[in-house]
């Protein structure tokens, strides 16, 4: 398992910086991503030990996992939106994403081979998520300074990592098919990539609110 | 090519791809930071307006306000002070036959000349002109004096500070919210001492109006319906720039106290 890669580093950076501003989490929805952060180093510390150590396929956990991550985000812009419209949409999402997660597993993709059509609509998503935010804030009858915003950034970093997966998930089922690219090498390279950017966005993010948090 | 590698031209596809999409994400962001930018732009201008626009409509209050005061002050020394004048003339020339009589047209006379007195008073109270007659302080200090004059109260002023002068709109806008507070204490405080204080601090000022009343919750004037008096008192202290507080608990007396942090130079 070990020496790590770097991506994991860098979610291991992000949680460490969340635990440490706990204080300023600890009123806002912000503060489910400690939590949250956990998961996805156990999640990723455990495919890791499937993949390497017990030489098992490990996309099992994945079809867990993503699911469940996208529901994270979503949860998120639910709570940060302020357009009565955004919030159903995002409840909605909230109740037919998991339901399509389930369908896709029990009768399109199974269990055991990595799902990629939950990835690409989940990828689809959240950019339509990080897009509505974005217009939320527009609608906001008050001054906003983004650089201290923690949502903007961390809606950034997922507009980044989504709209970057996005052009291979598009692909994924093809490549797959195809047998091509079956050892993931340019998957590896764009996805660790684009974690880099994604948990720095989200390290960020989580940074603002005790920017904010100090000021108040 | 090993079967499971990836072509040459569909891994270049998808990398155009990638990047293609993270262009178009940092184009989306960038609009989003220009756009957000104007729009804080347009808020700040907004509010600018509005608050100008409040300021004008609340100038306008009050100098309506004060017109009608005007006249009616005018109306109370011109009109009824002149009929209780001529009352207690015609008293004077009254011709009495037993003593009795004339006690009852004395007593009468001095009731008629403590109406007018009282009119008289009234009137200069209502009138804003008296502060540029006496000045702020002195103008206080006979609100006061009328006040303890009715012998239900004990007023105390204190003067802090090197004395300067203020706009006559500052002083009226000052001597209105006094009024104000002061008719709020007559009315609903049940309250003995009445101590007011002005505090001269280049450039700033400051004045405090305290009561030994019954008190009041200030939450629960803001929102409730009545306490227009309050509302207004803020409302002129908006109007010069002023910050006014409500310190006050139930059964623990009331202070109101207006501070304008430069008094000296703003003009409405």
């Amino acid at each position: 398992m070990f020496p790590l890669t770097l991506d994991i580093y860098f979610e291991i950076g992000a949680f460490i910086i969340s635990l440490l501003c706990f204080r300023s989490l600890r009123d806002k929805p912000l503060k489910w991503f400690i939590p949250f952060l956990f998961f996805i180093i156990v999640v990723e510390l455990t495919g890791r030990h499937i993949r390497k150590d017990l030489h098992l396929p490990n996309s099992w956990l994945y079809n867990i996992s993503i699911p469940l991550e996208y529901c994270f985000y979503t949860f998120l812009f639910y709570k940060s939106y302020t357009n009565r419209l955004f919030r159903q949409t995002a409840v909605s999402l909230l109740i037919l994403f998991p339901a399509f997660c389930i369908v896709n597993i029990l009768f399109l993709q199974g269990f055991y081979s990595f799902n990629t059509n939950i990835l690409l609509v989940g990828n689809c998503i959240t950019i339509i998520l990080c897009c509505q935010f974005f217009v939320d804030l527009f609608q906001r009858e008050v001054e906003i300074n983004l650089l201290v915003e923690p949502m903007f950034w961390i809606s950034t970093g997922l507009l980044f990592f989504n709209i970057g997966e996005l052009s291979y998930s598009m692909f994924y089922q093809y490549l797959l098919q195809h047998r091509q690219d079956a050892t993931g090498k340019l998957f590896i390279l764009i996805h660790k990539n684009l974690i880099y950017f994604l948990y720095s966005f989200i390290s960020i993010g989580i940074l603002c609110t005790r920017i904010r948090y100090r000021k108040t | 090519m090993h079967k499971d590698s990836l072509p040459e031209d569909i891994k270049n596809l998808i990398l155009a791809l990638a990047v293609i999409f993270i262009c178009l994400g940092v184009f989306i962001i960038l609009f989003v930071i220009l756009f957000n930018k104007r729009k804080n732009r347009m808020l700040r201008e907004k509010q600018e307006i509005q608050s100008r626009f409040q300021q004008e409509l609340l100038q306008t209050q009050i100098e309506i306000q004060e017109q009608t005061l005007k006249t009616i002050s005018q109306e109370i020394h011109d009109n009824v002070g002149q009929i209780l004048s001529l009352a207690k003339l015609n008293l004077n020339t009254f011709p009495f036959t037993n003593d009795e009589q004339q006690t009852k047209i004395n007593d009468t006379k001095q009731l008629v000349s403590k109406a007018i007195i009282d009119l008289r008073n009234l009137s200069r109270s209502m009138y804003g002109d008296q502060l540029n007659e006496l000045g702020l302080n002195d103008a206080i200090a006979n609100e006061l004096s009328i006040i303890r004059n009715t012998g239900q109260f004990e007023t105390q002023l204190n003067i802090e500070g090197e004395k300067f002068k203020l706009s006559l709109q500052h002083e009226l806008v000052i001597f209105r919210m006094l009024q104000e507070a002061l008719n709020n204490i007559i009315k609903h405080a049940k309250a003995k001492n009445i101590y007011v204080t002005l505090q001269y601090n280049n450039p700033a000022f400051a004045i405090s109006v305290t009561d030994d009343g019954k008190g009041f919750d200030p939450d629960s004037i803001n929102n409730s319906k009545n306490g227009m008096g309050l509302k207004s008192m803020k409302n002129r202290a908006a109007l010069i720039s002023g910050n006014f507080e409500i310190d006050s608990n139930n059964g623990k007396g009331s202070t109101l106290s207006l501070n304008i942090p430069d008094a000296k130079t703003k003009t409405l």
